[in-house]
């Protein structure tokens, strides 16, 4: 009881201080302190007939038709750049409604990209381009809902992603963990960083882009293996307008489904990632968009240094009992029995144990990604090799 | 091709930053209330 009443004494004089240095500070701050909001823009308003489709693909003939026929529903027009696609690609494309340059030597997809965007001048015929990639089935509102949050500030709007988790795989506990981290992600992370324009990482398979935008910032050689990183980072360094996410331009995505797929995509993406903060010298300079990055580091060595302290605990302990094993879960449980209700997945549930595993095995990933990262802080060519896909 | 890049924030490092970020909130909203407050007392006794 005595220690209850010492804490709650320490509490009330905490609160008390914060309510008396506030209102000193309103009592004794200068005139004329009202901060006027910086704009970063004044972006033209984006109509619907000013916005196009780009995919980049690289023998998707498994995935291509459905891509483009969903991108065309949003009724605008839609292009694909084949880089160097042997299979059935190009064919395939145009009959679900694309116009399709076919670029004749194997360049990746940001050169790819680069190549098409230029090829079809979509810089002088469109104000904004929703990039896609060629796996991805966007809703038939996509362009709609990333359109409406197109404000004059704004120069990139992300797109919600949701893994497809076709009833075929419904037991793989790769697009468990997936289904399950975009949705924590996109509630908690993604959200504040929109909000607070210090969005680092965007979806580079469903965003839309203003064009002017992508003339400064589509380079032919991104310098890191993670495109858009490049292009994320490029916006904040150089403000060239507001990161927002839009949680209604709803994509589906296709995702790892095997251990060797999911490892070497989360290690791309956190190599990208590391080689971004080596680059753009993140933590450098005194910006919100640095402060909120630098915090969301500091969240990450206090990630990865958990799992090997309980390990320690554990054996420490002399073995994992069952009360302790409840414990260990109970985090993932909570998070994971929200996520089975909002996502209408109750066999979420099921994969508590799968995803405390997957946890601790994905600190190794960033592990490793930061050594890889400080190896190898630029990439002469920005190509990798996607994981496999399910015919669509 | 995939492009798109996700970290996962799991498990209790989640509950904590969430609880953290809730505390925060809080004690921003308790110190604008409060700088509020003194400026409408300096505004009165002007």
């Amino acid at each position: 009881m005595p220690l209850i009443m010492e804490v709650l004494s320490a509490l009330s004089l905490a609160l008390l201080g914060i309510l008396v240095v506030g209102f000193v500070y309103g009592l004794v701050k200068p005139d004329g302190q009202r901060r006027v909001r910086r704009r970063l823009h004044d972006y033209a308003p984006v109509s619907h007939d000013e916005v196009a489709v780009l995919i980049a693909c690289h023998n998707g003939e498994a995935t291509i038709a459905r891509a483009v026929a969903a991108a065309v529903a949003n009724g605008v027009p839609v292009y694909v750049v084949s880089d160097a696609s042997t299979d059935d690609t190009v064919a395939r494309a145009e009959a679900a409604g694309a116009t399709v340059f076919a670029q004749p030597v194997n360049v990746g997809k940001p050169a790819a990209l680069h190549a098409a965007y230029a090829h079809f001048a979509l810089g002088t015929r469109y104000r904004a381009v929703a990039i896609l990639d060629d796996d991805v089935v966007v809703a038939p509102d996509f362009v709609v809902q990333s359109r409406a949050l197109m404000s004059a500030e704004v120069a990139i709007v992300v797109g919600h992603n949701v893994t497809w988790w076709p009833s075929e795989r419904r037991w793989n506990p790769w697009l468990a963990a997936r289904a399950y981290s975009y949705w924590n992600y996109q509630l908690v992370i993604r959200r504040l960083q929109s909000a607070a324009n210090v969005m680092n990482c965007i979806s580079g398979s469903n965003s839309l882009y203003r064009t002017e935008l992508l003339d400064r910032i589509l380079p032919e050689r991104p310098p890191y293996i993670v495109d858009d990183t490049y292009w994320v980072l490029e916006t904040h360094r150089r403000e060239l307008g507001r990161v927002r996410y839009a949680p209604r331009a709803t994509a589906l995505l296709q995702d790892p489904t095997t251990f060797a797929d999911w490892y070497s995509q989360n290690l791309r993406w956190m190599w990208g990632t590391f080689q971004g903060v080596i680059g753009h010298r993140v933590g450098r300079r005194a910006t919100r968009f640095d402060l909120a990055y630098v915090l969301l580091m500091l969240h990450w060595l206090v990630y990865v240094v958990s799992g090997p302290a309980t390990v320690w605990i554990i054996l420490a302990a002399g073995g994992l009992t069952p009360t302790g094993a409840l414990v260990l879960v109970a985090g993932h449980g909570v998070w994971m029995c929200c996520a089975s209700v909002h996502l209408r997945r109750p066999r979420l549930v099921l994969f508590i144990p799968a995803l405390a595993v997957i946890d601790l095995i994905y600190r190794v990933v960033l592990v490793h990604a930061l050594v890889k990262a400080i190896r190898q802080p630029v990439v002469e060519r920005c190509v990798w090799k996607s994981p496999a896909r399910l015919v669509t | 091709m995939s492009g798109h890049q996700e970290l996962p924030v799991t498990g209790a490092s989640g509950l904590v930053l969430g609880a953290v970020g809730v505390v925060m909130v809080a004690l921003g909203a308790l110190l604008t209330f409060a700088a509020r407050a003194g400026a409408r007392v300096r505004g009165a006794l002007r």
